[in-house]
Parts: C-alpha cells; structure tokens; sequence
C-alpha cells in the first residue's frame, strides 16, 4: 500500500510536468496575440514601436524558451504579474477567486451532499411507493436540466416577475458579491451577523443553480448503492438474526452503501476547485471558472497557467486520494 | 386436432429482457418519446410547416420578428422572423445526431481502450529490441525475425528524431541562458546515452493497462476548457489542413464535426475506465481460461467473449452519455464556441433566445424544453435498461 | 431557516437603501465591466478599458474639457488656448509640416484632494515618467512628437513637432496633457529611477516593464486606494472600492468649480456598481436600484426591450445618443488572391452593387427602429467633418443586378450567379466573415445573407469567436487570402479623424497603411485600397489647423471614398442610455469628455428635487425611444 502511494506519488510528477506544457502550449498555440488589441487601437505606432512593446511584455521569444522560464520562476515559487490586472498572478487566483470559489462550490457540494444522502436513503428504503418515483421524477429533472437554462429561470423568477406580482417578496440580488468588505467588519461598522447575512442573501441563487444537477445524481447514485447493498446475503442474514430494521440499515447497510459515495466527492472536490464558468457568468459571480476563462479569452498567460496548473494538480491528488481512500474502506481491493 | 402441449416459446435473451423492460413503465414512455423524437428528426423536411432559415420578405420585415405564438406559428418567430416551430423540428436532427455520433464514437473507442487495458492489466506486453538480445518469446513468434530488423530501424528512427528536437530545444536554452535549460540539456543528454545502449540489447515491456490508465489519468487533468478554445480555433482555421477538409466536406456543418470531435475526445474516458473495471473482473472466468487453453488468439477472447458480457453497464452508458452530449453542446454554445448559425441546433437557439430574454423571454422555452425532454428520456431510458440488464433487480 | 426572517429584514433594508437617490443626494451608476485598476495608472500602461476612463472621469479633472457640444473648455486651466488669445500658436517648419505651441496657466485654486495645490511640478512629473526609457506605452507617436517648457509653477507650454490638428483638442483624446501627484508618487518613482538605471530598454524591456508596472500598481488597487495611496482633483474622491461589487465616490471639497446654486445642491455621493451579466444588470435596472446606466453597460437591444419600456412612464428616460462606432463591411480587394479576381471584388462596382443590394435601410427599421442611422461614409455625422453630400446607395436590387451583368455575370441554372474567368466557370460564392458569439453581428450577418441569395450571390458565412477573428494573423492578412470576402465588424470614429483608415500611405510619416508581409502586417487599411488623390488629401488635411480648409479637403476625401466604396457602411452605432427623471447635467454626446463619456461635468449633476439646476439637455444629443 504504501509502495504503491509513493509510486503513485512519483509517476505524478511527470504527469504533472506533462500536463503543464501541453497547457502552456495549448495556451500559447491559441490563435491571436494580447498585443494585436493595441496595435489595433493605435495604427500610429510605428513598427519599432511595436516591437519594443513586445520585448516588454516578453512576447518575442520562442515557446519553448518562454515555457520554461516560466517552468523556473514557477518551481521557486514565483508564478508572474497578471497582465490584466498588475497583481501577482498568484494573489489573483489564490487570494481573490479561489476562496469565493470554495464558498460558492464548497457550499453547493455539501448542501448536494446533505440532501441526496438522507433523500436517495429514504427513496431505496421506501422503493417503489409514490415518494419513491416522485423523488426519482425529480432527480432525472435536475440532472436534465441545461445548467444554464436553470439559472436564467431562477434569477427570472426570483428577481423580476414573483417581486412584481407578490407584494412583500423579497428581491433576490442579481449576482455578484455584497457591497460589504471584511475590513468593514474588522473595523466594527457591520456587524458580523449582518455580512454573513449578505452573503448568504447573495449567494441562494447560485447555489441552489448550481447544486441541483449534484443534487440529483448524488440522489440517484446512493439509492443505487444502498438498494445494491441491501440485496446482499449479509443483509439477509442479518433480518433473519432479528435484528432491528434501523439498525440493520444504519450500521450494516449504510456504511457500505457511502463507499462508493466517497469515491464520488473526492473526485468531484476538484471540480469544485475549478469553478462553475457557466453559473458565474450568469451570476456576475467572481470566482475560479469565470477567472479561468477570461485569462484563456484574454490571454493572461500568468493567470491562466497559475489556476490550470494548480488544478491539475489537484486533480491529480484527489484522483490518488480517492484510489486511496476507497482502497482503505473496501478491504477487498488489494493495490501492489 | 390441435394437441393440448404447444411448445413453449423459445426464451431468447432478448425476450426476456424486453419483458423487463416493459414492466418500467417510464423507461417505456422514454422509448416512445426517443422513437418519436427520431422520427420527427428524420422526417424534418415533411413535417416542419416552413424552412427553418427562411426570413420574411416585403417592406417592413420587422413586423414579423419576434411574434408570440398564433396558428401560424404555433411557436412564434424569431429575431429574424424566421419560424420557431420549423426550427425546432430541424434542430433536432443536429442535437440527435451529435448525440448519437457522440455517444457511438464514444463507446466504441473507449471499449476498445478499456478492453485492452483490462486484459493486459499486469501482463505486460514483452517486446524485444535490438540485435543483442537472445530470447525465443515473442509478440508474433511466426514473424519475428521481420519485428526484430523492423523494431531496430523503428527504434533508432524515433531516437534521432528526439535527439534532433531536443538538440534544437537545447540550442536556443543555451542561448538564454537560463540555468533550467542547461539542466534540462544535461538531462536530455543521459536520457539520450542511456535509450541508446537499451535499443541494442534491451526489452520494452509494454504494460498496456498502465499506459491506457495513465492516458486517461493525464487527459482528465488537462482542463477541458482551454483545450476547447483551442481545438475550436484550431480546426476552424483554414490553414489547418483538417479545418480545410472539415469545410470542403461538411460546408456550413463543418462546425457540427468539430463539435462531435471535441466531445468525443473527452467522452471515450468513462467508458474505458468502466470497461477496463468489467474486463478486469471477466478475464478471470473460467470460460476465458478455456478459451485460452483451447488456443484462442488474445483478440479472439477479448472481443469474441470478454466484450459481449460488458455490454450491458456499456449500453446504459452509451444511452446516458447521448444525454450527456446534448448538454454540453448547448453549454459550448452558451460560451460562444458551440455550433454557428446558419446551422439550427437547440442550444444555439437558447443561447440566441436568452440574448432576447427581456424582449421575447418565450423564446427560450422550446428549445430549453426540448432539450429537457430529450436528455430526461434518454436518462429514464438508460435508467430502465439497467434495471433491465441486472438480473438481480425485481423487474 | 431562522435566517428567514433576518434575511427578509436585510433584503428590505437593501432595497430600502437602493432606493435612496433623491433622498440621500446620491447617485448609482451601472455598469457591465468593472474596472481591473484605477486611478495611479496614469497613463494606462496596466490597462486601457473605456470604463476605467469613465470612472477616473469623476475623480480627476482635465486642464482642458471636452464638452456635449464637442467644444473645449477650461477646467483646471484658466483659459482655453485659441489663436485669438496668443496661447495657441502653429508655425511652419519647412517641409509640410507645422509646430504647435500651447501655453497653459493652471487655476489658482486648482488643489489636490489633500489640499496641496496642483503646480507644473506635478505636470512635469507626468512627462517625466511618460518618457521613461522603455515604458510600455500605448501612445508612443505622441510621446515622441511632445515635449514640455515650464514657465514657472502655474504656466507652463506644451510644445508639439510635428503637430497634428487633433492636438488642439482637450480631455483624454491622443493628446492628452496630464499631470500626477509627485508629493504623493514621486517618491517611489524616484526608487523605480534608482533601480532601472543600469538596465538597457532592449535587452531588459521585460524587467522595466516589471518595475514600471509594480509602480503603477502600488496606486491602483482596490487595496492600495482603500487605504488612502492615491489623491484626486476631481469633483470627487474614491471612498471605497469593493472588488466585484462596487466603487463609491464622494464629492471633493478641494475641487475649484463650483455648480449654480452651492455644491450641496447636487450630488454628494456616487456609486458604480458592477453586475457583469447584462441581463442581471437590466434586471437591476428594471428593479430600481440604478438610477443611471454608464456607456459601459447595456446593449442596444436591451435598452429597446419591451419589459424596460413599459416600466420606463414616469420613472425613467431610455435615451440613444448616437455614437462614433461604425459597423462595416471591409471587402478583400488584393488583387493576387484569385477569390478576389474571379468575383471582381477589386473591381469598385463589384462593391456598389454589393452594396446597392444590401438592405440597409430595411436592416436599421426591423432591427433599431431607425435609431441606428444608415452610414455612408466612414465618416460619423455627429463628426464636424462630416459631408452630407455624398454619392449614396439605396436599396435597389434591380440595380445591383445591372451592375452585375456588366460585369459578365448571368444567373446559372441553380439561381447563384455565373460568370466565366480565364476559361473557367466561377460562380458567385463570396465568404462572410464576422464575430461569432455576437448577436447583432450574426443577427445582420443572416439577413444580409438573405438579400444577396435575392440576386443570386451565395453566401459562406465563417464566423469565429472574436479572440480568433481580431487575431493579426487573421485581420492583418488579407493579402494572404486569410479571409477571402467580406469581414463585419466595427472602428471607432473619433474626432482625431486622419484618414489613416483608408490610406495606403501617410505621406507625413512615410508609413505604409495596408498590411502586406513587407511592411510587418502594419496598418488599418485591412482590404487594400490605394488612392494617390485620397491620400494626398487626408495627409494634407491632419496638417491643416484652420477648420474650414480641413474640412473641405475631408469633404473631397468623402466624395472619393463614396464614389470608390473600398468597404461596405452600415450604420454607425448608438449607445442606450438608462436615466432617472429627475436626474439632470447626467448628459453625454458622441464625443463627451472625448469618447462619449458622462461624467465630463460631474461636478454639476444632482438631482432637481434637490436644487440642481438643469443646464445640459440630453434629448439636444440624443433620441429617446418614445
């Protein structure tokens, strides 16, 4: 097990080391360079002109040469200015998206969580009734339901046409994040109760949006698992012992039936990682996803390289973690 | 005259599990609503009431843009005043056919990968290089004196070629003079030094599980994003030759293949790490074992009679997945880089319609609906033939 | 659950406070973008957005203003420099070309935010980091050509050689004259100095690039403005900037101008807020917590779009005001691509009957109501310059066709035109080209199909996203057949109109305008027209400082241009304007504050409930939708 971690471990890097030049070249190869808007802008600027703009922003050498001075900053912890915004790319991604990116993601995953466990356990127990095929109607809805399509109905919804037809229905805000900075709260002019309220205000929305296709499928999948998990032998054998329904459901069946759930998580932890582009764009929320994709639109070699880069290696981690974990839970599974 | 015992009706596999079937009463409605679906897709042309790009004429055109729905456009009309029913109707034929091409392709190469991986998982493959090497064992005993001189010039040729590219690299490195190249030139050099020696008495051995394994690894870290715009640009530019061939045969389409390409290019992924997951577990088989004794060929027992026991997870997946690529090409469209117009599909009509959202917000129903209901069907569909396909749930 | 209650109380608060506006004197102004830096970027090495302009608007003032009439004004300057007065003087310097002096006496009373006064210390800071060996500036023709004397701490000329007449214009056009806060920059440039000294502009541009940048940014942050980094002399000051939220300004007690009837009368506190969705944004709008839009914010669909008009009685004006934008067909006329030669696009009938074909009109009425008048030259008619009398194009396929036939086309048996060139069989098949992703664009695109298919030219549209399409090695490559047809999209048409366009040569500065591999792919003249006669009169024209002379040589320029049709005018574009009734001076033209801008007179927009009174009328520069 061990030997077969550290393996892992090694034949990461790599992949890792890999997956950052084909990035890089990806990013690179994109038609289009950031200097053509200005030239565009500007057809007074002479050709020399030009050419000094480009030294500048260390546009005029080859790839590979600019691959790997980057390959040399970034090892020693250095990861460049974002051209667009003049901040370090890392405080860019780490300090001001990546952290709205966890709340965002971090609290849809686990309010996906919360409800499909308690939800997809009741639908296996109680299958076949009417509860049952309705909470079935309902997880194939969220999980074909266009992402997109969902989030432009419920800011609709919620922020135009139920506000103007319920007197007292409280606007929904259209996205973005509350006017309300942590320094305020620090220096005692809101209270904190009052920016956790705005937050939370800001953020139902996109939440619910973005939750709902997890929701739906994490509901489908445990019920699977647990109906899977209840046909077994053991659990026969266990009713026929006399023992308790609940206890045969919480201690025998369901600690079994969360395997493969745990599997599932660790390997979506990453994608909460990387944002939700399409519900940030609908939300003018400012997170990883839409971050990501402005760089690559724009081309913020930094930013954009900073963020993949990362992501990659954290799908990488969680993609062992996972093997790990589910090697740990399922003694049967034997790595070598 | 008639005798009292008929002979009982031939129980075939596909009988019995169209039974099942049948009793999961909404995978049936599914099938229908699928069947309906293909049919209106095929028979576009008879049952749309106009063409689906033809714009008004006369003096003032604008009259007929973005009417609501009235009994001669049952769905209204569009920014362009060209008829939403017409629209959908012809829609479908894309979604459906990127759906299908994508979740076939998908299937296909990802069970050919998975296969592979699956069987060859901890046997690895021998192969033996070079004139120095003494062993009888082959991949293909009966040409292996023709591998052997053909591995030899195989070899070396990659060789130069690598050594080529990495002397060019090292050039310019040293020119720069960052501290980084010289070391990556170090390194390419005892890289070099050593295949070199390995070509003229060395073994590969090629274990095709953990390469597949750590192609699929690689590929789901390689963020999908920037990998679309890029391939979406690339293959649209016409220098590129297979951007010029797209145009040349798809004309107005070619972007339907680009998208059918891209999606398929992350789809095969789950379903050969699923495949490898079945096969794993099947080469174990007895019947396997004695396929192998009675000297079946390695392919021969890989996809005469490992393959078809796989199949059932592997249509539920296909199904499933044909919803899946319905919803990323409306969500490529939603990011600019889907399907373009002239072209009707479903997600550029809904990203077209959200546009207009304040002006005509009854636009986005149909083909959000559409969509809805097709994805929905194909799931239920996938759903009940799972249930179907696993003989141990209560159907 | 228990939030419920607290939430419903915040929601209400929120909109309770959203509804200020007359109430606490403040105004809301939404927009689509948010700034990435303001304010210490000074000469907008770190980013260059329109709203960054717009904003810094409010917190800094110019010495010369550019008002809703497209005239100058003074502002933190005494006086205007004309001709008449001597401030303003052109001399001949041999060769065609002229120098500009022009003398400028800062306003005794101009201050900083913190009370130091603005002297020419801080307008010979400005030009001192401008011209900082290797300073990645976007402007480098205008630092090369200016230079600055000064006078003493309140005069101070500024010299330019070679002068163009654009140069005379005030606010942030190509010639700005700017100055920074040394007592509060100068300091750490003096270190950024210190610390480039041994580098060399060629072979360290990357590093000075580095250290310019890092100095601009320490004055331009949300967290350095929020702390205090920076200073204003405009009508009003940074408060706090909240990072995806908004930007909140208040007035500034130190600015020297003051509005009719006392500044209390009028605004004291404005607000940007940044709703990046431009649905959301209009959702907002609609809900009533903005109380204007900026230029930066909705489209023109959406300021026309039913749910906004019918909930405008009463509340607010939706205004169009035309802008200097101008939608255009470029047509690939390089002679060495066949495309071009079998279709005879080089051929300038080829082009009018293209032209002739193309409902235009018909285009502006279903689409914009008429709100986004038909172009006919490049040339805005909100631009001075503008010739009225041009040759121009109506819809008329009939001839269209005529024009066709003259050239050998005949209608084949799939109703596509047919013509034979050396020998072969071409049909009419002409490629498209234009944003994908933009829905105007594409919208125009299939109904311009649909006319031409009327007279039989088929059309291949080839739309990519517009990263792709504004690429240089797309646009710049028409001479290798890059894009073989038409090419949609716009240019802005600014009042420093040079022609630079259209020419094939800038007889000033010797450059070639067309791109081609000998000149590096240089130049705007994208499609490759070449007219000696236009050239001529468009170099001669940026010389010439008497504006009715310079007008009649654009005039002629515009007549050659109609006549040869090197592209293909749409219609010149109108930005949606979203205002409050009751909100006045919130007023902006096509050349405001020299791009459009609002804001050019912050100092004096209030609210009448309030006591401001109404100087500048927007329905003078703008059409309003009812």
């Amino acid at each position: 097990m061990f030997a077969y971690t550290v393996r892992r471990l090694l034949q990461m890097i790599p992949l890792l080391f890999a997956a950052s030049v084909v990035i890089y070249a990806l990013l690179a190869l994109q038609p289009g360079d950031p200097l053509d808007e200005l030239r565009r802008q500007n057809p007074r600027m002479t050709a020399e002109q030009f050419e000094a703009l480009k030294r500048a922003y260390g546009l005029d050498q080859p790839l590979h040469i600019r691959y790997f001075k980057w390959l040399n900053r970034a090892l020693r912890g250095d990861l460049g200015y974002s051209r667009t915004y003049g901040i370090p790319a890392a405080e860019y991604v780490f300090v001001q998206r990546l952290p709205k990116t966890l709340i965002l993601s971090g609290l849809a995953l686990t309010l996906a969580l919360v409800v499909a466990i308690p939800v997809g356990v009741f639908s296996a127990v109680r299958q076949y009734s009417l509860a049952d095929y309705a909470i079935t109607f309902l997880s194939f809805v969220g999980f074909s339901m266009p992402v997109f399509f969902l989030g432009i109905l419920l800011l609709y919804l919620f922020a135009i046409v139920l506000p103007e037809s319920i007197p007292g229905f409280p606007r929904f805000p259209t996205g973005g994040v509350p006017g309300v900075l942590w320094e305020d709260v620090r220096a005692g002019a809101v209270s904190l109760w009052e920016f956790l309220g705005q937050w939370a205000w800001h953020l139902v929305l996109p939440v619910l949006t973005l939750s709902a296709l997890q929701m739906a499928e994490w509901t489908r999948f445990m019920r699977a698992s647990l109906l899977e998990v209840l046909s077994q032998d053991y659990i026969r054998t266990a009713r026929a012992k006399g023992l308790a329904e609940r206890v045969v459901l919480y201690k025998h069946a369901l600690r079994n039936a969360l395997i493969p759930i745990v599997t599932l998580v660790g390997l979506a932890i990453p994608g909460v990682l990387g944002g939700a582009t399409i519900t940030e764009t609908i939300f003018s929320y400012p997170g990883m996803g839409r971050a990501i994709f402005d760089a690559l639109v724009e081309k913020d070699y930094n930013v954009a390289m900073a963020a993949l880069a990362f992501l990659a290696l954290m799908t990488a981690l969680f993609n062992l973690l996972a093997d790990l974990a589910y090697a740990v839970v399922d003694p049967r599974i034997r790595y070598s | 005259m008639a005798t009292a015992t008929a002979s009982p009706k031939p129980r075939t596999f596909f009988s019995l599990f169209w039974r099942r079937l049948r009793r999961h009463k909404m995978a049936m409605a599914s099938l229908v609503v699928i069947v309906l679906l293909v049919l209106m897709a095929l028979f576009a042309p008879w049952i749309a009431p106009y063409d689906p790009t033809a714009q008004p004429t006369g003096e003032d055109v604008g009259a007929y843009y973005f009417l609501p729905p009235s009994p001669e456009h049952p769905l209204g009309t569009d920014d362009l005043g060209r008829d939403v029913l017409s629209r959908i109707i012809y829609g479908s034929r894309i979604s459906l056919l990127v759906g299908f091409a994508v979740a076939l392709s998908s299937v296909i190469i990802g069970t050919l990968m998975g296969t592979l991986a699956g069987y060859y998982a901890g046997r690895p493959l021998r192969f033996y290089l070079g004139p120095l090497r003494r062993e009888k064992e082959g991949f293909y005993p009966w040409s292996f004196a023709l591998w052997r001189v053909f591995s030899w010039f195989l070899y070396y040729g990659v060789l130069y070629l690598a050594l080529s590219i990495a002397w060019a690299l090292a050039k310019d490195g040293i020119q720069a003079g960052s501290p980084g190249s010289y070391l990556g030139f170090g390194l390419t050099l005892a890289l070099v030094l050593w295949a070199a020696w390995f070509g003229l008495r060395g073994e590969i051995r090629l274990d095709l599980d953990v390469a597949i394994s750590r192609l699929i690894d690689f590929m789901l870290t390689i963020p999908t994003l920037p990998l679309l715009l890029v391939l979406s640009a690339l293959l649209r530019d016409p220098e590129v030759a297979v951007g010029r061939w797209a145009q040349g045969v798809f004309g107005d389409a070619a972007s339907v293949f680009i998208i059918i390409t891209i999606l398929v290019f992350f789809g095969w992924l789950g379903t050969a790490r699923l495949v490898r997951g079945s096969i794993l577990s099947l080469r174990e088989m007895d019947y396997a074992t004695a396929a192998q004794a009675l000297g079946a060929t390695d392919f021969r027992i890989m996809f005469r009679h490992l393959v078809p026991n796989t199949m059932a997870p592997l249509i539920v997946q296909a199904t499933l997945q044909v919803g899946q690529a319905i919803l990323v090409e409306a969500a490529l469209s939603f990011l600019g880089f889907g399907i373009q117009p002239p072209v009707a599909t479903w997600g550029n009509m809904l990203t077209n319609a959200q546009e207009y959202i304040f002006t005509a917000p009854w636009l986005a129903l149909p083909p959000g609906f559409m969509i809805f209901i097709t994805v929905l069907a194909f799931n239920y569909l996938g759903d009940g033939l799972r249930d179907a396909l696993d003989p141990r749930s209560r159907l | 659950m228990r939030n419920l209650g607290k939430l419903a109380v915040l929601g209400i608060t929120a909109l309770g406070l959203a509804l200020a506006g007359p109430q606490d004197n403040s105004l809301v102004i939404g927009a689509s973008q948010e700034p990435r830096v303001l304010a210490g970027d000074f000469l907008n090495i770190i980013s260059n957005q329109a709203i960054k302009s717009e904003i810094e608007g409010y917190l800094f003032a110019p010495f010369i203003g550019f008002n809703a009439d497209s005239q100058n004004f003074p502002v933190l300057a005494t006086e205007v420099p004309t001709l008449e007065n001597g401030r303003l003087r052109v001399r001949d310097i041999g060769g065609g070309k002229k120098r500009l002096e022009m003398d400028l006496t800062i306003r005794p009373d101009a201050r900083w935010s913190d009370g130091k006064p603005i002297t020419t210390e801080d307008v010979a800071f400005y030009y001192e980091v401008g011209k900082a060996k290797g300073m990645p500036v976007l402007n480098p023709d205008y630092w090369e050509r200016v230079q600055l004397r000064v006078r003493d701490a309140r005069n101070f000329t500024v010299i330019f050689e070679p002068a163009y007449y654009y140069d005379t214009y005030g606010g942030p056009y190509g010639s700005p004259i700017g100055y920074a806060p040394k007592h509060i920059m100068g300091p750490e440039w003096e270190k950024v100095k210190a610390a480039a000294r041994g580098l060399d502009p060629d072979k360290d541009a990357e590093k000075l690039n580095e250290l310019y940048r890092n100095f601009f940014i320490k004055f331009s942050t949300p967290q350095a403005l929020n702390r205090g980094a920076m200073v204003y002399s405009g009508p009003f000051m940074l408060r706090r900037w909240v990072p995806g939220n908004s930007v909140e300004m208040v007035r500034n007690p130190n600015f020297p101008i003051k509005p009719e009837g006392g500044e209390s009368k009028y605004v004291q506190k404005v607000v940007y807020r940044f709703i990046q969705n431009t649905n959301s944004l209009l959702v907002a709008v609609i809900g009533g917590s903005i109380d204007a839009t900026s230029s930066v914010s909705l489209t023109f669909d959406q300021g026309r779009s039913p749910q906004l008009v019918r909930r405008a009685p009463g509340r607010f004006d939706i205004w169009f005001v035309p802008g200097a934008i101008w939608e255009h067909i470029d047509v690939n006329k390089f002679e060495n691509c066949q495309v071009v030669k079998d279709l005879g696009l080089n051929d300038k009938r080829t082009r009018q009957a293209i032209l002739h074909a193309l409902n235009r009109e018909g285009l502006v009425k279903a689409f914009f109501d008429g709100l986004q008048p038909v172009a006919h030259t490049w040339i805005a008619p909100v631009n001075p310059l503008f010739n009225p009398n041009v040759r121009k194009y109506e819809f008329n396929p009939k001839k269209a066709e005529a024009l066709l036939a003259e050239m050998g086309w005949r209608k084949g048996p799939d109703g596509i035109l047919q013509r034979t060139v050396g020998g072969r069989t071409v049909r009419f098949e002409i490629e498209f080209v234009t944003t994908a992703g933009n829905a105007i664009r594409e919208r125009t695109q299939q109904f311009f199909a649909e006319d031409l298919k009327k007279i039989g030219i088929a059309v291949k549209i080839n739309n990519a996203p517009s990263a792709v399409v504004f690429a240089d090695d797309f646009t710049q490559r028409a001479s290798e057949c890059k894009w073989t047809g038409m090419f949609m999209f716009a240019w802005v048409s600014t009042l420093a109109e040079d022609g630079s366009l259209f020419q094939y040569k800038n007889l000033n500065t010797g450059a070639i305008m067309v791109p081609t591999k000998e000149n590096n792919y240089q130049g705007q003249n994208i499609g490759g027209w070449r007219n000696d006669e236009f050239d001529r009169l468009t170099s001669q024209a940026v010389l010439e400082f008497d504006p009715e002379r310079r007008k009649q040589l654009f005039w002629r320029a515009q007549e050659i241009w109609a006549e040869e049709l090197p592209a293909l005018p749409l219609y010149f574009r109108a930005n949606p304007y979203v205002v409050r009734q009751g909100l006045v001076n919130y007023v902006s033209s096509a050349y405001s504050g020299g791009y459009g801008y609002p804001g050019w007179n912050a100092w004096e927009i209030g609210w009448a409930s309030r006591g401001a009174v109404k100087k500048w009328d927007q329905a003078k520069y703008a059409l309003s939708t009812r």
